[in-house]
């Protein structure tokens, strides 16, 4: 919901693509049409208020940024963004974080799309696999960095990662897409928008093969993945009289799986926004959503889901201040079938996440000096109720801003601490879920820098410490037996660190940009603590993230592209730090076809992300694809 | 008076204060529509013969988008056509775009140019009814724009398929 709110915050008071200040005529002259078409003209400042005034860590990949990647799946889009840690561990699941704490099933991050939150209620992870939209229907990714709790939906801890989708009106005529590759065989797109009345809308359908990958001794890993999404989006109306958003999208993927039948996900939701200005100064935003969703992994567990969201919240423009209230209502209904290994006590269960919040900005001296101070009240049916503050304040001038926050975060507990029961092949429990667990806290403190050297250079810097207490620790038990272990909170941690970015536009056709994060993550155990994880099964981090890439556009026909990762060792298990690669030469065959080359990880034959190298582990492979894009 | 009409009137006040004094100060909107028009050139090809050696851009009637033009195409060559910008008050046969901006009367320009291999551009809601190509839409503040390539086709001129891309396709286009 609050997406959707952020969204509006950031066009008025951000603005997303052009990076750098817009000086005058020569200086917009530099600007691509797909900047120009997002600056805010109706700014009374000369300057508009870019991205980089806000008082947060925040990093935005557009959807022409993503297009000129050549990407396939949502979350390597996510991994163009600043100081996002993106690692596969297998063909279907990705650990995604920011700040620290990769996992496998990394769980500190808010992932939304269009307000609709799409992390499982099951660890408040992201099933990534089964976020398979159009990339050509994304408008943009917001990553916002640190704890986002006062104003944002429940589980901000480390940082949100927001996807917004093209209003349809942007989405007209007939799109297809169709490639392959040794890594994705086949794909085809088809997307068709159109007008019906005075509302606007489109349609979708998608399909995907994902090939298997390797195992680091060269054999196939057996995981090869079909995926499908068909959706339609409908807007229409306007904000004085009220304007609103239908959407819908069904997911279905079949996942081989090397040791036993195929495993399945289907997924399918329904959302629908309404917003109206009230007066010019004060808006209405009502959103809802439903969703639903089976996932089934042979021999293991199948799990239902359904939710139910309804969400309200108003913003007020007044002398000095900017004001935004609201509230938020989710109940969860899942429903498990466990297996021999692991099974959920109850089996069922329906539990509820209840907010209320407010926040606001005081410009303590216009157009120079604000101060935000935020507080949420969350209610979860797991631990009760939370309170999440938050005080940012920001320094402003022409070309630089110096801007300060300290924020309190949760994440609150889930069917995975609470319910869980994992069994030995001989019956006894080896992990037994805890009903006392507490929700996970954070303090997190960040101060950053932006500033503009000069008229085509952005520079960008944060410097975080976040201090964790309560985190999830696996306890033994205080008797001779050694289990079954009690999923506990006796852990401790901080994660700081260091976190640049440069933007660099010498022409509007030339465009370059580069960050790198030092990253510290340290975990220690209470004085009492029985954890036996020995402080490694909760993070396993690189202490250093760089990314480079550079787009040209050689001439009207003609693109190229360029990117370069680097990411260090992971300490345990051990992963041996990588560079890899990637580039794309688009070229555009015709008035209406256009033709992508693609190479991703073009170094190594093939190299891990986050499995030691060992038997058993998959790797990933150089793959090369080619995609033919026609538009009518 | 509220003080978003006070900001904004505070801001226009000042922005023709100094245009007074410095000619590089037009309002956001004027030059990210100049910067528009500039990337527009550079997205069409017109038909063989149709362009001199240069390619003129008018804007129809006292704009501040003309400002903002002249600085933008100063010394520019698109696929070697040095660019040039002139005011008109009529309808003139050299013009290769022509823009007309809100509160002129388009008609006349249109009808002028119809058939004519030359980019019509206008920021009214019935340009494209009216017969022009490219039409500036607002939008949450935003300047987009739309394309009409029926229109477009009977002005003989090739507009490339990135431009096309970002477009909005307008109404009546699409109810057809």
């Amino acid at each position: 919901m609050r997406a959707r709110l952020i969204s509006f915050a950031l066009i008025v008071f951000l603005v997303p693509a052009p990076r750098a200040f817009a000086q005058g005529p020569q200086d917009l002259k530099r600007l691509s049409i797909e900047q120009l078409m997002q600056i805010d003209v109706t700014l009374a400042t000369r300057t508009p208020e870019p991205l980089a005034r806000a008082p947060t860590a925040i990093s935005i990949v557009t959807g022409d940024d993503i297009r000129r990647a050549g990407v396939t799946t949502l979350a390597d889009a996510v991994a163009l963004a600043d100081g996002v840690h993106v690692a596969r561990f297998n063909n279907g699941t990705w650990s995604v974080t920011a700040r620290g704490f990769a996992a496998v099933a990394a769980n500190k991050m808010l992932v939304m799309i269009d307000g609709r939150t799409v992390y499982s209620p099951l660890f408040t992870g992201v099933f990534w696999n089964a976020l398979d939209y159009e990339l050509e229907d994304i408008d943009r990714i917001e990553v916002v960095r640190g704890p986002g709790a006062t104003l944002w939906g429940a589980n901000a801890v480390n940082g949100v990662v927001n996807i917004v989708t093209k209003n349809s009106r942007d989405t007209s005529g007939l799109f297809m897409q169709v490639g392959t590759g040794n890594e994705d065989p086949g794909d085809a797109e088809v997307r068709y928008g159109g007008r019906a009345g005075s509302a606007t809308y489109r349609t979708y359908a998608k399909f995907i093969e994902r090939a298997s990958q390797r195992y680091s001794t060269g054999i196939s890993a057996g995981d090869r993945r079909r995926r499908g999404q068909v959706g339609a989006r409908f807007d229409g109306g306007d904000q004085s009289r009220g304007a609103w958003m239908l959407k819908g999208d069904l997911f279905h993927s079949a996942d081989a799986l090397p040791d036993r039948p195929s495993g399945e996900f289907t997924l399918g939701d329904l959302q629908a926004v309404w917003s109206r200005a009230l007066t010019p100064r004060s808006q209405l935003q009502v959103s809802s959503y439903l969703n639903h969703e089976r996932r089934r992994i042979p021999l293991q567990l199948t799990h239902r889901l359904t939710t139910v969201d309804l969400d309200a919240q108003q913003s007020m423009t007044l002398p000095r201040h900017a004001l935004v209230w609201g509230g938020g209502a989710r109940v969860n209904r899942d429903r498990t079938e466990g297996s021999a290994l692991i099974s959920f006590d109850p089996a069922d269960r329906t539990y509820s996440v209840n907010n209320l919040f407010v926040q606001d900005e005081i410009a303590v001296r216009p157009r120079s000096v604000y101060v935000t101070g935020g507080i949420k009240y969350e209610h979860n049916a797991f631990s009760g109720g939370e309170w999440q503050p938050n005080v940012r304040a920001r320094w402003v001038s022409q070309r630089q801003t110096l801007w300060g926050s300290i924020a309190r975060a949760v994440r609150r507990p889930t069917r995975f601490e609470d319910d869980i029961i994992v069994r030995l092949p001989t019956g006894a429990v080896a992990v037994q879920g805890n009903d006392d667990f507490r929700a996970e806290n954070v303090v997190a403190s960040e101060v950053g820098y932006r500033m503009q050297p000069s008229m085509f250079v952005a520079l960008d810097a944060t410097v975080f410490n976040h201090s964790y207490d309560r985190l999830r620790s696996q306890d033994a038990p205080s008797g001779p037996v050694p289990i079954p272990i009690l999923v506990g909170n006796s852990l401790n941690g901080r994660s700081r660190g260091v976190e640049l970015a440069a933007n660099v536009q010498p022409l509007s056709a030339w465009r370059t940009h580069v960050s790198y994060t030092f990253l510290d993550v340290s975990l220690t155990r209470d004085a009492d603590s029985r954890d036996i994880g020995g402080t490694t099964t909760e993070a396993n981090d690189p202490r250093h993230l760089f990314a480079f890439r550079t787009s040209l556009d050689v001439s009207q026909r003609m693109e190229l592209d360029f990117r370069w990762r680097s990411i260090g060792a992971l300490p345990h298990p051990h992963v041996p730090g990588y560079s890899e690669a990637a580039a794309r030469i688009g070229w555009r065959a015709t008035q209406h076809v256009d033709v992508a080359l693609i190479g991703e990880d073009l170094l190594h034959a093939q190299h891990p992300e986050f499995n030691p190298v060992a038997a058993g582990f998959e790797e990933f492979q150089r793959s090369v694809r080619v995609a033919l894009t026609a538009r009518f | 008076m509220a003080p978003g009409v006070r900001n904004a009137v505070i801001a226009v006040s000042m922005s023709v204060a100094a245009a007074a004094t410095q000619a590089q100060e037009q309002p956001l909107e004027y030059q990210v529509q100049a910067a528009y028009l500039y990337n527009f050139v550079k997205f069409v090809d017109w038909p063989d013969g149709a362009l001199g050696g240069s390619i003129t851009i008018c804007t129809a009637g006292n704009t501040p988008v003309t400002a903002a033009l002249e600085q933008i195409v100063r010394d520019e060559v698109i696929n070697g056509h040095r660019l040039a910008v002139r005011t008109i008050e009529a309808p003139q046969a050299t013009c290769n775009v022509v823009f007309v901006p809100h509160g002129m009367a388009a008609s006349e320009y249109l009808r002028s140019a119809r058939t004519a291999p030359v980019l019509t551009v206008g920021e009214s809601p019935d340009f494209i009814e009216q017969g022009g190509i490219i039409n500036f839409v607002r939008d949450a503040g935003m300047m987009r724009f739309e394309i009409d390539q029926e229109a477009a086709r009977r002005a003989r001129l090739q507009i490339s398929s990135r431009l096309l891309r970002l477009a909005r396709t307008p109404a009546r286009a699409v109810q057809q």
